[in-house]
């Protein structure tokens, strides 16, 4: 079941499946996160957002407004 | 520059070290040059190998070819439109996978590039092992493992440098896509275009690349299990929702304390040194009005200028080193989305503790923030953090207002009143950044990605660069106005309307002789003042101040602390004619015994004290301020805009204050 990044809680992996917003999609892809990398969430601030999210290259901060664009398939 | 050297680019994503390497590299042979129209400052030196010179340029660090912050546009500006001969690529060897996605657009122009592997050591002990002959043969290009940071493998990059004068590598992507442009046209192209706008093809262009590239890091790169270092675990504690905080809101309270105190005694040496160096002039020229010229008005308006030096290279030093370790990305991250509900970000948070201490380095210290709105929203509000000169006045008129000895509870009234102050402070620049957000929308489709660096040790040479950079900015800027205002007012005091000031002159000379005793001058002093210009100003501002509970001896001295709002204290004690080392208890007590002539009643009552606080808490009494924010913002609009709105607010808020407590 494909949900929404935002969605996972700290320390759960996922799979990147798309991301709804072509400009956020490109901004994403530049930064290494293609469609079937692994990501996890690693950090949560106050609230839960923003949220840091980390792939093999990299670890990224993103916000609410951003991570509910992005569909994922959580991982067992 | 001479146009024989060849000139080469140090290019790389942020947080990749270029700018140690750099340093490194370049040493003290160092010119900044602002880009026009931006805030972007562009770094260039000389280096020599094998007696040859080239000129070496560190570009803002990017993770695209298209631009998508001020940083990028000039990085792309500079790779796409100038004639480079060469291309340093320093990449993080931690985070290679996304480095090499802006490496391959560059590669692909057509311009020789080489690759600096850097931080190579840190990559080792997280299990990153890199063959570097195999990665060399991958891209095409010379790859040189270093360490800024130990400042190993630099000599090879500096000999690998004339090597690399032809273009040897294979193109990375050579034709793009089925329409058979060649990749440097398809950038030109794009670039054209409308940005709001996206092509498809630049998600088709970055989709194979990012696959190519996986492609090269598997057999280039193996990651072996390695155990979490301490730093890694640190770095959990320090991004956790409560004990991050705790610790953040502790590394706040030391770098104000220290901007706050460690300043303290260099900022009196300099007014020290000014005091003494005025003196001597003062001595040597001949009196009249020049040495008066030279001494109150450059002397002085040079002091108020340097003076801010020490509380600027030590905010400064501490914000470098929060972003050497990394660590700023972490308060970021943490309070981002407390500040967001006020249209300001995450990156807000230092400048606005940097501006309990000062404004001026601090709006400079915004700059760090990315998003234009967030940052001319920060900018606006930093004026209403209780700066360090408001201490003198807060401290006079609560004196006045409080006895010494009252308590509430355990804690003494004074302390508590001066408490609010900061409080109000804090609450007025979180209400103002709300209302500016009324007015400048953050534009639509920016999004908030944030890279986190690794936490790491900090790197001490680009610390003191920039440090040396940012006072000589300081001071070659805003110096300049902050000495043209300081000028203006002493002009202003020292002239009046035709033969006035001369008259009283006149009169105590026949009154008391040529030597006037201390007291006899003060009073005289006093007299000049009200005759000045500046006197005359304070008159006629007075029906408009009045509904604030002001008379016009406040308004000179509102006048005259335009310049800086510790300038209250010593105007008062002027008008009042006392000496200038009595501005303490003397001050307070003559301000009490004041009196309204045509009603007898006090001057200084209660509404008075209550909305004098209020005004030098909102309104913009800082010339420097508004010269750092012109510098800034390089909008007069936007400076007059600010400096009108928080008058305007004072001004209301002073009133109904004064009116309803009267």
């Amino acid at each position: 079941m494909a949900k929404a990044l935002c969605e996972l809680k700290k320390g759960e992996k996922a799979t990147l499946k798309c991301v709804n917003n072509p400009q956020l999609e490109l901004k994403m892809l530049e930064f290494g996160f293609v469609k079937g990398t692994t990501l996890t969430v690693t950090g949560c601030a106050p609230f839960g957002d923003p949220a840091i999210i980390e792939c093999t290259c990299t670890k990224l901060i993103l916000r609410k407004s951003e991570t509910s664009q992005i569909m994922v398939e959580p991982q067992v | 520059m001479e146009a024989d050297t060849p000139r080469i680019l140090l290019a790389g994503n942020p947080n990749c070290g270029k700018t140690s390497i750099f340093n490194i590299l370049a040493g003290l042979n160092q010119k900044v040059t602002n880009i026009p129209g931006t805030t972007v400052e562009k770094v260039s030196g000389t280096i020599k190998v094998n007696n040859k010179s080239y000129t070496l340029v560190d570009l803002p660090g990017a993770y695209s070819l298209f631009p998508k912050s001020e940083d990028e546009l000039v990085a792309a500006n500079e790779i796409l439109n100038a004639k480079n001969d060469m291309i340093v690529f320093v990449a993080d060897a931690t985070r290679l996978e996304s480095n090499l996605f802006y490496f391959s657009q560059i590669a692909d122009l057509g311009i020789p590039i080489m690759l600096a592997l850097n931080m190579v050591d840190l990559a080792q002990s997280k299990g990153i092992q890199i063959d570097i002959d195999a990665l060399s043969q991958r891209l095409g290009v010379l790859v040189v493992p270093i360490s800024a940071l130990k400042s190993t493998g630099i000599d090879t990059l500096k000999n690998t440098i004339h090597k690399v004068v032809f273009p040897n590598q294979t193109p990375f992507y050579a034709s793009f896509d089925n329409s058979g442009i060649a990749y440097p046209e398809f950038v030109e192209q794009q670039m054209l275009s409308n940005q709001e706008h996206l092509d498809e093809n630049r998600k088709i262009d970055a989709g194979k690349r990012q696959r190519m590239i996986a492609e090269i890091i598997k057999t280039s790169v193996t990651r072996l299990p390695y155990k979490k270092r301490l730093v890694e675990k640190l770095d959990q504690l320090l991004i956790h929702p409560i004990w991050g905080i705790v610790i953040m809101l502790a590394v706040m309270t030391v770098i104000f304390q220290s901007v706050f105190m460690l300043a303290e005694l260099p900022m009196q040496g300099i007014e020290w040194i000014f005091i003494k160096v005025g003196g001597f002039i003062k001595n040597a020229l001949a009196p009249g009005f020049f040495n008066d010229m030279v001494v109150e008005g450059i002397i002085s308006g040079l002091a108020g200028v340097v003076v801010f030096v020490p509380q600027i290279v030590i905010l400064f030093f501490f914000i470098g080193l929060l972003e050497e370790t990394g660590y700023i990305t972490r308060i970021s991250f943490l309070s981002d989305h407390f500040m967001r509900k006020f249209g300001l970000s995450g990156k807000s948070v230092i400048p606005m503790t940097g501006g309990l201490a000062c404004a001026i380095p601090s709006i400079m210290a915004a700059r760090t923030i990315e998003n234009r709105a967030e940052r001319l929203a920060t900018i606006f509000i930093i004026p209403l953090m209780t700066c360090s000169a408001r201490l003198p006045v807060y401290t006079l008129l609560i004196s006045m207002l409080v006895p010494e000895d009252s308590y509430v509870w355990l804690f003494n009234t004074r302390g508590l009143v001066l408490m609010g102050m900061y409080l109000l402070g804090f609450v007025s620049a979180l209400l103002f950044a709300l209302i500016f957000r009324l007015f400048i929308k953050a534009k639509a489709n920016h999004f908030f990605v944030l890279e986190m660096p690794e936490l790491r040790p900090p790197r001490w040479r680009p610390l003191f660069y920039m440090l040396y950079r940012k006072s000589m900015m300081f001071l070659s800027g805003a110096g300049k106005v902050i000495l043209i205002v300081s000028l203006i007012l002493f002009l202003l005091k020292s002239f009046g309307p035709a033969g006035q000031m001369q008259q009283i002159k006149e009169q105590y000379a026949t009154e008391y002789g040529n030597s006037l005793s201390p007291e006899i001058e003060q009073q005289q002093n006093a007299e000049l003042l009200e005759a000045s210009w500046i006197g005359k100003i304070g008159k006629i501002i007075e029906p408009a101040i009045k509904p604030l509970g002001y008379d016009w001896k406040i308004g000179i001295a509102l006048t005259t602390s335009f310049a800086a709002r510790e300038v209250f204290v010593g105007t008062m004690s002027a008008i009042y004619g006392l000496a200038d080392d009595d501005e303490g208890v003397g001050l307070r007590e003559m301000l009490q015994k004041q009196k309204d002539p045509t009603t007898g009643l006090s001057i200084y009552t209660f509404p008075v004290l209550i909305s004098l606080l209020l005004f030098y808490a909102i309104a913009l009494q800082c010339a420097s301020t508004v010269a750092v924010v012109y510098k800034e913002t390089k909008s007069i609009k936007y400076t007059l805009i600010q400096l009108v709105s928080m008058y305007g607010a004072a001004y209301f808020v002073c009133m109904a204050a004064y009116n309803l407590l009267s």
